[in-house]
């Protein structure tokens, strides 16, 4: 099997991600750059737990062709692509529909991340894209341009969220981030209407944001450890 | 056949347990038995599987459950229960709109919260193609397979998540735009009606996994 190390690899990391609630039933998908001119994308309509590296397709980037993997690949690999040619920097392009930062989309506005560790994970202003329907091209495009070199994540508009990586560590680490931050914004905002919502539903609310504020900078601070640990 | 209902059945209840979906003592799961009116049911204690007809039960549990494969000829998977954001959204007594795509295209509309006992209600709510409804306090979430009962749990799961807490911030909340849900609608409708046509035959329906 063709690149077979990387294919594997986006298994393991759907996994991980739909583990840790990011991803939900077959909703998200996952692209790794295999070579300067193919990466390695989840197909369409999966279970992620069911998965196999040789389910995993392969896509070339200049024109989108699949040239690997019996099924067919993730509908937004158009979306992927757009992505890691803007940004030759990044080997890893992760769609997540993780709920705290899918919240955050309903409201069509970019985020600014106010905690510094965060920041310099997903940079100042996340933006968000404008409403296109999943898998099409509009939605392509319209990430496509809003991508930019100090910015590693972005919101779409009643979807989800993208986050990008030098590879798929760095960019997970980020969609831990961005929902971190989605949460530290809606902690803030839950804590304000505190009295106007039924007791039981805001106890619920900030029972489950509060221990995911500090989530992203612990990973972080694990990830540069091993890594150091690895290069050392 | 009999048999693979029954170890599909197993591994979506655990599959379900360990995201915490199927954990409540009055949770309970069910999925059709292709070509016979019954439906395998279960509960998360674990116990084995009970065929049960669609006719009459003689379990409370289970009677809900066979209602719905009356009324739903589409269904192959039936999930009741309770999570803390299925109690939220009965305690907000309102509607979860329609925020995302695939929200529009496996869950379709949710009405109301109905509240406990109004059978008629529900009944009407459900027969009007949603696969998911408030009852009580607890989601009643409806799959053309038994996969994809599981798979609109999770989706449902999240919905409700994201709702809750973007309504608890007090900010205005952007619907899913009006041509994007009709349009999602009718391939839900589409995929329904094909679900239908495979159990008449007696058959597990395929393809219904995708968005498209």
């Amino acid at each position: 099997m063709k690149f077979q190390a990387t294919r594997e690899l986006v298994v393991k990391t759907c996994i991980e991600l739909a583990d840790g609630g990011y991803l939900a039933a077959t909703g998200g998908n996952v692209a790794l750059r295999v070579d300067q001119d193919h990466f390695a994308v989840t197909p369409s309509a999966i279970d992620y737990y069911a998965m196999s590296a040789a389910d995993v397709c392969v896509v070339r980037l200049s024109d989108r062709e699949q040239v690997e993997g019996a099924r067919q690949a993730s509908v937004e690999s158009g979306l992927h692509a757009g992505i890691l040619s803007a940004r030759p920097d990044c080997g890893a392009s992760i769609h997540t529909h993780q709920p705290v930062a899918s919240a955050y989309t309903l409201f069509s506005r970019p985020l600014e991340v106010l905690d510094p560790a965060r920041q310099a994970l997903l940079g100042r202003n996340i933006p968000s894209v404008g409403y296109a329907p999943s898998g099409t091209a509009l939605l392509a495009r319209r990430v496509a341009r809003s991508v930019k070199p100090d910015t590693h994540a972005y919101l779409m508009r009643n979807h989800g969220a993208v986050c990008v990586g030098k590879d798929a560590t760095e960019a997970m680490t980020r969609v831990a981030a961005l929902e971190s931050e989605c949460a530290s914004f809606f902690l803030t905002r839950a804590a304000a209407q505190s009295g106007k919502l039924d007791a039981s539903v805001h106890a619920i609310v900030i029972q489950t944001l509060l221990p995911m504020v500090d989530d992203a900078v612990t990973r972080f601070h694990d990830v540069v450890e091993s890594e150091s640990e690895h290069t050392s | 056949m009999t048999d693979d209902v029954i170890e599909h059945l197993r591994n979506d209840g655990a599959r379900l347990h360990a995201k915490a979906l199927f954990c409540d003592p009055g949770d309970s799961l069910s999925v059709r038995i292709p070509g016979r009116e019954e439906f395998l049911f279960m509960t998360p204690d674990r116990s084995d599987p009970t065929a049960f007809p669609f006719a009459t039960t003689g379990l409370e549990a289970a009677d809900l459950h066979a209602t719905i494969y009356r009324s739903r000829k589409d269904a192959g998977g039936v999930l009741i229960g309770q999570t803390p954001w299925s109690s939220a959204l009965a305690r907000i007594e309102a509607r979860i709109p329609t925020l995302f795509d695939e929200q529009a295209r496996h869950l379709g509309p949710a009405g109301k919260p109905i509240a406990l006992g109004r059978h008629s209600l529900l009944f009407r709510a459900l027969e009007g193609g949603g696969n998911v409804a408030i009852y009580g306090e607890r989601r009643i979430c409806i799959g053309t397979t038994p996969s994809r009962v599981v798979f609109n749990a999770e989706l449902f799961e999240k919905c409700a998540k994201a709702f809750v807490i973007a309504h608890a911030s007090g900010d205005r909340i952007r619907k899913l735009p009006g041509w994007a849900r009709y349009i999602a609608r009718a391939r839900l409708r589409r995929a329904q009606k094909r679900a239908a046509l495979s159990y008449a035959a007696g058959r597990i329906p395929e393809g219904m996994d995708g968005y498209f």
